[in-house]
């Protein structure tokens, strides 16, 4: 069978799916990833023209269309259900509620690079590229991010 | 001795919160379902092309089977984490002269009907009147315009009454343009001495219609107005659509679909040169062969400067530079040290009149802010109106450090942070009270809040 565009797209696309669907767990909620992941392929796939490949791998141009679409997609919710509970319902019954309260509390970038490092597992070169900053830049906004969870703790007596 | 066991104590925790994330994350993960096998139906929204839609979804339900036959975590594809793309190189900095540029515009169109959808009615009492405000909404994805002028019609149980709508402005220009985009409705106010007018009469709706389309939409009436001995028939008015988004303007920028990261909110010694970076995201491919300029001020300091459009490393076919679409593009600024006379707020503005509002700010010199906050609330009408808060505006403050502005609060309350002096205040409702201009003055000292209720009062 001849190798269609539509080929080429899914072997392009295919090795960051489990990552664009972790991000966009995080952005909206496990309830509503697969929709905003879909909603953005789509969109990925229309753009696709547009897309260089001298800009590097093309993950931090994916997270960029699913972060947008996660927020027209949060946008849309807020104007449709007047009772939404602002939370990202992505703690599952086990997990570390208060953990998850206080990322929710961090500065946007904080939250971002705690975001893409830990639950979406990028190393720290991606989350760079991710958030168009140096590596060294990731790092220490990780590390005010980790200072800031340990004071909404209450973990800095030790 | 003593700071060296802080340092280890604050390592030691640092890697106790690394390795909390560490363990709720994989928990989290573990958790996650898988991506699912999307289903042709799964698109929920018409808009979505249906070639491209039915593209993603084939691309989807094949990346699915590769992930579901790797159900070890450990087979999956390695690519996220072990091919890194390099990071992109920051746009330096460059000392520019400004260039003052034409940003480009392109023509909205019209809205027609389904563009625009009222939002939940506001209705508010000053001086005898009812006001009812609405928001109209884009529930579109592009921009487009009404006229500033609808046509109002009062009916009670579906038949329109003999009841004229005079016009607020009778010498607004009648036609003028008033764009709707997804972030700034248009604010349509009607009013009318409800309570004082003479035979009463019934309304349950009030039907609108933007042009010049004919856009049509419905909102509740004031119901049964009041009608006392002696008093005649006072007439409702309509206000000229008023929208944030470029009033009177026809079209849109590009610069609309931009936005802007970057912590801004720094502080920095006296002579003391600063660097900080702006991050750029357009949604659109951008050119940048008009590029804009940024303004720096503190107090009366300060001056508009070009941005280093030209070290941006990516250039369309005719070699001018561009933001391409969704790609965040970072810009190295720099504030050159300030002296102590100019030690206070620092206010960075990317200058892209009428349009996206990019600006952030620096605190510069040791200098402690203090905290203005307050209630702005309108006295006086006719004889038994009672105090009420004032629930949208602004107030503007005017100091040695150049001004600075809070949003009025739904109740009526706002807030600044200020180096410390005197300043003037300015509080600015909007509709009802727009043209109403209420000031005040205060006191600031550094660390401290002080209360500056503000009256606005009215005959």
């Amino acid at each position: 069978m001849a190798r269609t565009a539509d080929d080429d797209f899914a072997a392009w696309v295919g090795p960051h799916l489990p990552a664009l669907h972790r991000y966009a767990a995080r952005q909206v909620g496990a309830a509503d990833a697969d929709d905003v992941l879909q909603d953005a392929l789509a969109r990925a796939w229309r753009r696709r023209s547009t897309y260089d490949e001298a800009r590097g791998a093309p993950l931090p141009w994916l997270v960029a269309i699913v972060r947008d679409r996660a927020r027209r997609h949060r946008t849309r919710r807020r104007e449709h259900l007047s009772l939404v509970d602002a939370d990202r319902a992505v703690a599952p019954a086990d997990a570390d509620p208060d953990l998850e309260r206080a990322i929710a509390m961090l500065p946007a970038r904080q939250r971002e690079a705690v975001d893409l490092y830990y639950f979406v597992d990028l190393d720290v070169a991606s989350v760079a590229a991710v958030m168009g900053c140096a590596p060294g830049t990731v790092r220490a906004t990780l590390h005010q991010a980790r200072t800031s969870l340990r004071t909404l703790l209450g973990d800095d007596d030790g | 001795m003593a700071e060296h066991t802080d340092h280890h104590l604050d390592d030691r925790m640092d890697d106790r919160m690394d390795e909390r994330l560490r363990t709720h994350a994989a928990r989290w993960r573990e958790d996650l379902p898988e991506v699912a096998p999307f289903s042709p139906r799964a698109p929920r929204r018409a808009g979505v092309v249906a070639a491209a839609a039915a593209a993603a979804v084939l691309v989807v339900v094949g990346a699915g089977v590769v992930l579901r036959s790797g159900t070890d975590r450990a087979d999956a594809p390695p690519a996220d984490r072990t091919s890194p793309s390099p990071a992109p190189r920051v746009v330096p900095w460059a000392d520019l002269p400004p260039t003052h540029p034409t940003l480009p515009t392109t023509p909205a169109p019209a809205c027609g009907p389904g563009d625009v959808a009222a939002g939940r009615p506001r209705t508010e009492g000053a001086a005898g009147t009812e006001y009812l405000t609405v928001d109209l909404r884009l529930t579109g994805d592009a921009p487009c315009w009404v006229s500033q002028d609808p046509a109002v019609t009062f009916l009670s149980a579906g038949e329109p009454l003999d009841l004229r709508v005079t016009k607020n402005q009778p010498d607004a220009t009648p036609g003028t343009r008033v764009l709707v985009d997804g972030s700034h409705p248009a604010t349509l106010t009607i009013g009318w001495a409800v309570s004082h007018s003479c035979p009463a009469v019934d309304n349950d709706e009030i039907r609108v219609t933007l042009g010049p389309n004919d856009v049509p939409l419905s909102l509740p009436g004031f119901g049964l107005s009041s009608c006392n001995p002696g008093e005649e028939r006072s007439l409702p008015f309509v206000s000229p659509l008023q929208s944030a988004a470029s009033p009177g303007a026809g079209s849109t920028s590009p610069w609309r679909e931009v936005e802007v990261a970057g912590d801004l909110d720094l502080a920095a010694g006296v002579d003391e040169d600063v660097t900080f970076d702006v991050t750029l995201t357009s949604r659109v491919d951008l050119p940048l062969a008009a590029c804009p300029d940024y303004v720096m001020t503190a107090g009366s300091h300060g001056g508009t400067y070009g941005l280093n459009c030209a070290d941006v490393p990516y250039q369309d076919d005719a070699g001018d530079a561009y933001l391409p679409a969704d790609t965040p593009v970072t810009f190295q600024m720099r504030v050159d040290g300030f002296d102590r006379a100019a030690a206070g707020k620092v206010v960075w503005r990317l200058d892209v009149r009428g349009t996206t509002a990019l600006h952030g700010q620096l605190t510069v010199g040791d200098v402690e802010l203090g905290t203005v906050t307050g209630t702005v609330t309108v006295v006086g009408g006719p004889a038994g109106t009672p105090d009420r808060v004032v629930t949208a505006g602004r107030v503007t403050a005017t100091g040695p450090s150049g001004t600075d502005q809070s949003a009025i609060g739904p109740d009526g309350t706002y807030t600044l942070h200020l180096p410390p002096g005197a300043y003037d205040l300015e509080a600015t409702p909007l509709a009802p009270l727009r043209g109403i201009v209420c000031p005040d003055r205060v006191g600031v000292t550094g660390g401290a809040t002080v209360t500056a209720d503000i009256t606005c009062s009215i005959d």
